[in-house]
């Protein structure tokens, strides 16, 4: 595949770049929670 | 007498003589003004001082005639150095066709140092993480999630531009002014297209120091002032212990890094300064990142973008276009934040302000003030000044994460042989 075109482009950034920048940040939170849990209130 | 009269007489002397004035353009005559114009504004109303100042005086540098402190465009110039004199003296010039063999200016020297590779924008990102408590935020992790919402601005900019005609390249670096963050904006553009470095970070920076300006109209036209005026509480809010807040750090590291490993220069430098302030053992360091280093960086790459700021590069109708298109990038970022919140409400049992939305953006601490202001407009009794606080470090996390996705994304392609300048 040599060539895309303008708009196929900006769709697969929105749709992967978007969707993973979301499941990144979900994964944080889920992390963020784990570590929370450890405290000692 | 009449020999001397002759001499000061004649064209080609007087031309030399005041060759300053004779080499003036007017593209460099606007330049200057534009020059003057960013000083002005930062100088006199205190918009982004720190890096409009150094950007207005290195544009008025690089656009006196005959100053050969920076060329620009890049492509036009091979720069001499010992290897090419070695290889001119014996007749072999190692230069592109068209290109100009030149000594290099300080400014020269400053862009190879630090913009060309990248270097000055990630050390920035050490100070701003050494600068950044993301106390408010861990406190209540699952705002997090508004600092992505609060990105989708970049994508609808980057589906807008290439709508009306930018090339691939261009666009993705007109899209990330609504990352409303110079540094990874300059990163970018840098990487993925110089030669739009000059407009491309005046905007950057010119939006940031107007969200207070731009941001209310947008959140009142999104939310109703029902939803404006509702509080929000810190009763539930657990404090977080310093061990959580220095696992941070390394844990953002390392997710960020295992979905998109070409972001590092950017995710790293921000997470290791961050995690210098919270290891509370290098106390010495963390003022160095949040003082000396950010300082001293700061002064050289608004010196340098400034002085790409040439006139035949910056006063086309692609600026007023990028111009245009980063206002949209930030007014829709703004709304996209504010939808989130809200879309976090159907699915939430706490309910929050959709406001706080609108501060997931990497502009700190303003977007946060500004949040609050609006709130207690509509609403005396409310204080969303840290709820709003959180949003806005995770816009910090979220505007670096989605510049690192989306390299990650365009390298995979240009790996996959798309050619992405067609």
């Amino acid at each position: 595949m040599e060539v895309i075109g303008d708009m196929s482009f900006g769709l697969l950034l929105t749709i992967v770049a978007g969707g993973l920048t979301i499941i990144s940040l979900g994964i944080m939170i889920v992390i963020v929670n784990i570590l929370k849990s450890f405290q000692k209130d | 007498m009449s020999e001397i009269l002759q001499v000061i007489g004649s064209y080609d002397f007087l031309h030399n003589v005041f060759c300053g004035f004779t080499h003036l353009t007017w593209q460099a005559a606007v330049m200057i003004a534009i020059g003057a114009i960013l000083i002005y504004l930062g100088v006199a109303k205190d918009y982004e001082p720190l890096l409009l100042v150094p950007i207005g005086f290195g544009c008025i540098l690089a656009n006196l005639p005959l100053t050969e402190l920076i060329h620009v465009p890049r492509e036009g110039f091979v720069f001499r150095d010992d290897i090419h004199d070695i290889l001119n003296n014996v007749g072999l010039l190692p230069m592109s066709e068209g290109s100009k063999l030149v000594d290099q200016g300080i400014l020269d020297v400053l862009y190879n140092a630090g913009i060309g590779n990248e270097l000055f924008p990630c050390l920035l990102f050490i100070g701003i993480g050494a600068m950044t408590d993301f106390g408010p935020l861990l406190q209540n992790p699952r705002i997090m999630i508004l600092g992505g919402a609060g990105q989708f601005g970049i994508f609808l900019t980057l589906l807008l531009a290439l709508a009306i005609g930018y090339t691939k390249l261009e666009a993705i670096c007109i899209a990330i002014i609504g990352a409303c963050d110079g540094p990874t904006s300059i990163y970018i553009t840098t990487k993925f297209n110089p030669t739009l470095l000059g407009p491309i970070s005046v905007a950057a920076y010119s939006y940031m120091s107007l969200v207070p300006i731009i941001q209310p109209p947008v959140m009142k036209m999104v939310t109703t002032w029902k939803e404006r005026k509702m509080t929000m509480s810190y009763q539930k809010l657990k404090p977080v212990s310093q061990r959580t807040k220095v696992l941070f750090p390394i844990v953002v590291t390392i997710v960020t890094l295992l979905i998109a490993p070409s972001g590092a220069p950017l995710m790293g430098t921000l997470m290791l300064g961050n995690f210098l302030r919270e290891c509370g053992v290098v106390g010495r360091l963390v003022k160095s990142a949040e003082n000396e280093i950010a300082s001293v960086t700061t002064l050289f790459l608004g010196l340098t973008v400034g002085a790409t700021m040439n006139g035949d590069v910056f006063l086309t109708a692609k600026t007023l276009g990028i111009f245009a298109l980063g206002f949209i990038a930030i007014c829709s970022d703004t709304a996209f934040g504010v939808f989130g919140a809200k879309i976090m409400n159907i699915f939430s049992r706490v309910k929050v302000n959709p406001l706080i939305g609108a501060a997931g953006i990497s502009a700190f601490p303003m977007s946060a003030r500004v949040v609050h202001k609006v709130g207690t407009e509509a609403n005396p009794q409310s204080y969303l000044l840290m709820h709003a606080m959180g949003v806005n470090t995770s816009g910090q996390i979220g505007s670096v994460l989605a510049a690192s996705v989306m390299i990650a994304v365009i390298t995979a392609l240009q790996g996959m042989g798309v050619n992405l300048a067609l």
